[in-house]
């Protein structure tokens, strides 16, 4: 039975019970003590990569596929340019973690123990209300996924790569690692290698899904990685909202979630890929984010980063047809202790291609957040535009923002324009809006939020209120705000 | 190239050896990147350890006729011979060679030159094999006009260290020229250090209009003291190869930095102009705005970077770079940074690059005005409002006079 739905009603509500719960960041750091039915222990080397594929019986092209790539990824150094990576423990860290042997499209069939910990998330309740698919991995496997039966119908296929990989054969060779090969970076080299889930969504053409899609990760283990692979296919004329969402205990020792999402926007495609990634403190976040986008396509990118330890993420867009165009929106939190060092490419390839980046940073006590950047107009890029702005605040005297766009331009009747300010949350806001009756806290947090508008505006509505929560959160933790 | 420093001692044997020791030690101790910036350079402006050896064991050359001096200039130096004219010294200005300088001040050498060994790493390289340059010290209170012009062979290849140091409440304004004479392919390093002591203005001009063939580095530091304002006007036009690195070192309160920079690429050349501020003290403020002109199968990098340390309260740093890409094969590049430690700050970069507005053509083509010099008339205007600040009748008319000769080539195939 469909629900009814009203986007603001249930705002309002969700809104309400933020504002009477006493929620705290535990609320979704809790772990669980679920014992994996498989693992290959720490440590990654031919055997672990073999195994892997073994286990998941996989075509030989890419068992040679995995242990091509674990080479690449042994003769790559660990990068140096951006933040501190010395915290990740390469041989102590668990590669491959099956958590059952169960990959349902039945809830009902779902280890208890994992169900719960969706629950606790609310991962079903949100697939009821507003989604038209969903898939919930849980350590290194799929352990759900789910469609509706009227986008089945269409032919639009949406699973864990794994099973894709299974059904599908062909159509996942046809776009695996095509715009994110093993050689593009070590990180992109040891998912290539222990990739392991991720989703797989193909919408035929013409098919226009007005609901969104979803994936929710969760990293259970201790010092595991977490190594997904997502494709998403939009074919010529189609519309698809995918989201994804992440979640993972804190624990002493770290993990590592370094994935892969290839995005194919096609012809006259229009593809949206929402993610918010609230990994906890302990979690080094690497992912390769890249769309190749066709003539006339559009690729909008929207983004949060709340948590991990260390997040290095620039989804690029990579404009191949004349007429494309790209929006990027992202987010950053840089919490205490963290480091977020996020941006986003566009390379525009074609004529009359069209990008807009924005993004905007905020930084908490030592919190570093870091915009790296790079806008490229190739030679034939023939008026092609581009806009890009990074706006980063800061709340505290010790919080730190760095900024470092790359602007190549190669055409002269490109047009280009970059922008970016740092500032503080200002003295002149503050007492204005103290002079009204509100409390210091609630005021900086309506400047932050303010601050972020542009952006939560395009975020689903959700997400919004979880980022709304986890700023006032964050900030509220400090009671020393402004 | 390691043995160098046995090199040093026999040939350039001055009081500046350990200092030249030093300076060079840090160069091989600073690593070579080795990353790539781009997909295909490791560095825009590539210079390759070869050529800094060509820099380092490069001699001074005489030429045929006798240098062209601009016939304004008190201060006029062609390789090693520096000539001054007598009115500054009667207003006291210290003028002499560095090598001079190291004999007969070496109060001042030692507190101002020694201690800075610089910070990238042909920066140190320059100030450990630098054969000559000029040490000027203006003392309190003096307001003086110096116009000094350099002239070098363009196939020599050589350093320069240039230290000038500015008193308290002094008012400088000094123009400076390198230029070049006859044709060759030289690589010809230079430092050039302010000192700026309390209160003290300086307006700085400096104009590079040296041979085509030639590479050309330059690194400019300003270290400014509590209130210490300093104006750069900058114009890069000549050589091959152009690296230009300004940083200012804001120490002092309240002190006051200014950049207005323009630059034009042609032909075959490459340019990487930065443009930077390091703050740390109080209430002081960066303003930086730079102006490139692409044409032909050139290349400009921009690059600047504003960096608020822990220290710079209430410090502002703005940064603005526009490049007008005229040309098809031309290539163009920005690359600003924010570095930001202080959060009672205001901070800000800008940058765009685009071909010139066709509006404005269309405006000018109406009223009968052919293309090419419409485009011409666009650029000159786009470049020469940095300049005409200056207020420099010389520098003005040159920056026009680049901009408008840009050539029928500079705006083929820009339709």
């Amino acid at each position: 039975m469909e629900v009814e739905y009203s986007k603001d009603a249930e705002m309002e509500k969700l809104l309400e019970d933020l504002k009477n719960s006493n929620i705290k960041k535990e609320d979704w750091e809790f772990h669980d003590n679920y014992k994996p039915v498989y693992s290959t222990g720490n440590g990654l080397n031919r055997k672990v990569v073999e195994e892997i594929s073994d286990i998941k019986k996989e075509p030989d092209w890419m068992r040679r596929f995995r242990l091509k790539a674990l080479e690449i990824f042994e003769s790559k150094p660990v990068p140096t340019w951006g933040p501190d990576l010395s915290g990740i423990d390469w041989e102590n860290t668990n590669y491959y973690n099956r958590p059952d042997d169960v990959n349902s499209t039945k809830w009902e069939d779902v280890p208890d123990e994992i169900k719960d910990t969706f629950n606790k998330l609310g991962v079903p309740e949100m697939e009821q209300k507003y989604l038209a698919g969903s898939v919930a991995q849980y350590d290194s496997e799929g352990v759900y996924h789910s469609l509706k039966k009227v986008w089945e119908d269409k032919g639009v296929v949406f699973m864990d790569l794994d099973s894709a990989l299974r059904e599908h054969p062909d159509l996942v060779k046809d776009y695996f690692c095509k715009a994110v090969p093993a050689t593009d970076n070590k990180f992109a080299a040891l998912n290539g290698a222990v990739w392991s889930g991720g989703s797989f969504l193909y919408v035929p053409k013409g098919v226009q899904i007005d609901m969104p899609l979803q994936t929710y990760f969760r990293m259970n283990g201790e010092a595991t990685g977490q190594f997904e692979h997502t494709i998403v296919v939009a074919d010529e004329g189609s519309k698809v909202h995918y989201i994804e969402g992440c979640t993972a205990p804190r624990y002493d020792r770290n993990s590592l979630h370094s994935a892969i999402v290839e995005i194919y926007a096609k012809k006259n495609a229009h593809a949206r890929y929402t993610s918010v990634q609230n990994w906890s403190k302990s979690v080094y976040n690497m992912p390769t984010k890249r769309a190749w986008v066709d003539e006339n396509a559009k690729m909008e990118w929207v983004g949060g980063s709340l948590g991990s330890k260390v997040t290095m993420l620039y989804p690029s867009s990579y404009l191949r047809g004349p007429y494309a165009t790209t929006h990027n929106l992202n987010v950053s939190l840089a919490g205490p202790g963290t480091v977020k060092d996020t941006g986003a490419k566009a390379l525009h390839l074609a004529p009359h291609t069209s990008s807009r980046i924005i993004a905007k940073s905020i930084s908490i006590e030592d919190g570093k957040a870091i915009y790296r950047g790079l806008l490229r107009m190739n030679k034939g890029a023939e008026h092609s535009k581009s806009h890009v702005q990074c706006d980063a605040l800061l709340i505290n005297d010790n919080s730190t923002s760095f900024t470092y766009p790359h602007d190549e331009i190669y055409e002269p009747t490109a047009t280009f324009g970059h922008e970016a300010t740092v500032g503080r949350i200002g003295t002149d806001e503050l007492t204005y809006l103290r002079s009204r009756g509100l409390s210091e806290d609630e005021a900086s947090s309506m400047i932050v939020l303010g601050f972020l508008d542009d952006v939560m505006k395009e975020i689903p509505m959700e997400f919004a209120v979880e980022m709304n929560r986890l700023i006032k959160l964050e900030m509220g933790k400090l009671g020393a705000v402004g | 190239m390691e043995s160098y420093p046995e090199t040093l001692k026999t040939r350039l044997h001055d009081g500046a050896y350990e200092y030249r020791r030093d300076a060079f030690l840090a160069f091989l101790k600073s690593p070579v990147r080795d990353y790539k910036e781009s997909p295909t350079v490791k560095d825009y402006v590539e210079i390759t350890d070869k050529e800094l050896q060509e820099m380092l064991y490069g001699e001074m050359k005489e030429i045929k006729e006798s240098p062209e001096f601009s016939e304004t200039a008190n201060i006029r130096v062609f390789n090693d011979e520096i000539e001054v004219s007598d009115e500054l010294q009667k207003q006291g200005v210290l003028v002499t060679s560095m090598v001079d300088a190291l004999k007969s001040q070496p109060e001042l050498v030692k507190k101002y030159v020694f201690p800075k060994m610089g910070k990238e790493r042909i920066e140190f390289l320059i100030n450990s094999s630098w054969r000559n340059g000029l040490f000027i010290f203006i003392p309190d209170g003096a307001k003086v006009t110096i116009r000094a012009h350099t002239i070098s062979n363009a196939s020599a290849s050589f350093a320069s260290k240039t230290v000038i140091i500015y008193g308290k409440e002094s008012k400088v304004r000094y123009t400076d020229t390198y230029s070049t004479a006859g044709q060759g392919t030289g690589i010809q390093g230079k430092n050039i250090y302010f000192f700026g002591e309390e209160s003290s203005r300086f307006d700085y001009l400096y104009l590079q209009d040296k041979a085509e063939g030639v590479r050309d580095i330059t690194f400019v530091k300003q270290y400014l003291e509590r209130y210490a304002e300093f104006q750069f006007f900058h114009i890069n036009h000549g050589g091959s190869k152009v690296l230009f690195v300004d940083e200012s070192q804001q120490i002092g309160l309240g002190s006051s930095f200014r950049v207005y920079g323009v630059n034009f690429s042609n032909g075959d050349q490459k340019m990487d102009i930065r443009d930077s501020s390091c703050q740390d003290g109080e209430e002081s403020n960066a303003d930086i705005q730079v102006r490139g002109v692409v044409t032909g199968k050139s290349s400009t990098i921009h690059r600047g970077n504003i960096d608020l340390e822990e220290k710079a309260i209430k410090a502002t740093g703005f940064y603005d770079s526009k490049i007008l890409l005229l040309s098809k094969d031309g290539f163009a590049n920005s690359k600003p940074a924010l570095e930001i430690k202080n959060a009672n700050t205001r901070s800000k970069h800008g940058s765009a690059i685009s071909n010139v507005d066709e509006e404005q053509i269309f405006y000018l083509r109406s009223r009968g005005i052919e293309d090419q010099i419409a485009r011409g008339m666009v650029t000159a205007g786009f470049v020469g409002t940095m300049i005409e600040k200056a207020n420099d009748e010389e520098f003005t008319r040159k920056v026009y006079q680049y901009a408008e000769s840009l050539g029928a080539n500079a705006f083929l195939a820009t339709n």
